[in-house]
């Protein structure tokens, strides 16, 4: 009876285990998708209303979910204080502190942290244009990683459920 | 103190440490010059001072602090809030607006397109010009702008540099709020290049009176036309007329039945009436009142006031009187 009650334990465990991490990969997607729409927002506050950063940022964080939404307010707020800082910078403090409550992985943040470097330009053209080079890269990845995403996920499964089994047997 | 400090505030790290050392009294300053390899000009009243690198000013130019190209470009770039686009239309005019409706001119290498200044490349020189608002300053001046029948068609002639927009700016504050027993009227203001105002992101940073509509950075013809249009003033206030276009859109306001205040470059009454463009003016006798301002004359500068037929009804002619 113990031994049935530790191996029903032992493969939900590990089972579990396995659905979390393609949780992860799905959750790491969906990240990506909505880091695309928020640049894409802050773009188009900037393409049709005109908006300076500092207000594009305040509409654009109304419509993002958190913590995105808290990110974008801080950077709004550090730049309206106008203590110096340069926006780069206020906008790598503020991905770094709120990114790191994501699954995006440490390389992803730093990605993020670029984009505080791809605004400031004279032209508003120019400034599109750089956004929309920020967008295709990272739209790049999203195609690839939705191609592969479904085998990923089910490799995550599967390898959770194989795991639990291989624990069992081991242990028997 | 609290002005300059809130005027540091519109500079990024770097700048804002060397310039918080600066002692100076703010009412005197009026410019900031930088230039990318060149010493930073502070002009305090007519004086000249260059900045050490201990934030101390002098007179030696050889000791003055430089800053390079990329100080600028990162100074313009704050300034702007990182959001340059935004001050497009500003920026093509060689300028930009900040907080505290201070100026912020620039120059430096331009793109063109189709023979029009589009942008800047590079930036190469920046003028910060120190907005003072000085309520009062039309105190004196405000009695010989009215008759019997109201606020007469006024001119403000002056060299550059004479308080021109200064007095206006608080003639519109003063005829908006109404003074001694004047009632407050509506004054409408055409600001093209944001001087009166001062407007940051469309907000007056200057207080205009509580019945200014204001169009800031819009063309002086048009933005009259549209005020007239939309707004209904009982005063137009416009700075720096001198085009063709301009006078024609002030004979519609005064179709209109506006009242006029506007500036315009001179120094004397022989030099107005030699203007072509205010000739049909001049001759119909539309401006009731001539406002000569000068260097040097108290009550902000104001020399001489003429009628509309060229006759002094003030004169003042020591200059320190």
């Amino acid at each position: 009876m113990l031994k049935i009650f530790g191996i029903v334990c032992i493969m939900a465990g590990s089972a579990g285990m396995g659905y979390l991490q393609g949780k992860e990969w799905k959750g790491r997607l969906n990240q990506w998708k909505i880091m695309k729409r928020m640049c894409l927002l802050i773009r188009s506050e900037i393409q049709y209303k005109g908006l300076p950063l500092p207000e594009a940022f305040a509409c654009t964080a109304g419509k993002m979910p958190s913590p995105f939404q808290e990110m974008l307010r801080e950077v709004e707020e550090k730049m309206e204080e106008r203590k110096g800082v340069h926006l780069p910078d206020i906008w790598r403090e503020a991905v770094k502190k709120y990114m790191r409550k994501t699954n995006l992985k440490r390389q992803e943040i730093e990605r993020l942290c670029t984009f505080g470097e791809q605004v400031g330009y004279f032209d508003k053209e120019v400034q599109m244009s750089a956004i929309d080079w920020y967008v295709d890269e990272l739209d790049k990845d999203i195609v690839q990683n939705e191609k592969t995403i479904g085998q990923k996920v089910h490799m995550c499964h599967c390898l959770g459920i194989l795991g639990g089994l291989f624990l069992t047997i081991l242990f028997l | 103190m609290d002005q300059w400090n809130e005027l540091l505030r519109q500079f990024p790290e770097g700048f804002r440490e060397l310039f918080s050392k600066v002692e100076l009294d703010f009412h005197k300053i009026r410019e900031i010059r930088i230039r990318a390899g060149r010493q930073a000009v502070f002009r305090l009243g007519e004086e000249e001072y260059f900045l050490l690198p201990d934030g101390k000013l002098t007179r030696q130019i050889e000791s003055g602090q430089k800053f390079r190209e990329h100080d600028i470009k990162k100074l313009i770039e704050y300034m702007g809030s990182y959001s340059l686009y935004a001050y497009e239309e500003e920026l093509r005019q060689g300028f930009l607006t900040v907080k505290g409706g201070h100026r912020v001119g620039i120059a430096g290498k331009v793109v063109l397109e189709k023979g029009r200044v589009k942008n800047f490349k590079y930036i190469s020189s920046v003028n910060i010009r120190i907005s003072h608002e000085i309520k009062g300053a039309g105190d004196q001046t405000l009695p010989y702008l009215y008759d019997h029948h109201g606020l007469c068609h006024t001119l403000i002639v002056s060299p550059p540099g004479c308080g021109k927009t200064t007095l206006l700016r608080d003639l519109i504050r003063q005829i908006s709020n109404g003074w001694g027993k004047e009632q407050g009227r509506n004054v409408g203001v055409v600001d093209e290049r944001s001087e009166i105002g001062g407007c940051y992101l469309g907000i007056p940073q200057n207080d205009l009176g509580v019945r200014t509509d204001l169009l800031d950075c819009c063309p002086k013809a048009e933005g009259m036309m549209m005020l007239i249009r939309s707004m209904a003033p009982d005063v137009i206030a416009v700075d720096e007329i001198g085009k063709e276009e301009d006078v024609q859109a002030m004979e519609n306001a005064l179709r209109c039945g506006c009242r006029l205040l506007a500036t315009i470059h001179g120094t004397c009454m022989e030099e107005i009436k030699e203007k072509r463009v205010l000739a049909s003016f001049l001759r119909d006798k539309v401006f009731q009142r001539f406002l000569f301002l000068d260097k040097g004359y108290s009550a902000h500068g104001m020399r001489s006031v003429y009628n509309s037929s060229f006759q002094p009804i003030y004169e003042r002619g020591d200059k320190n009187a």
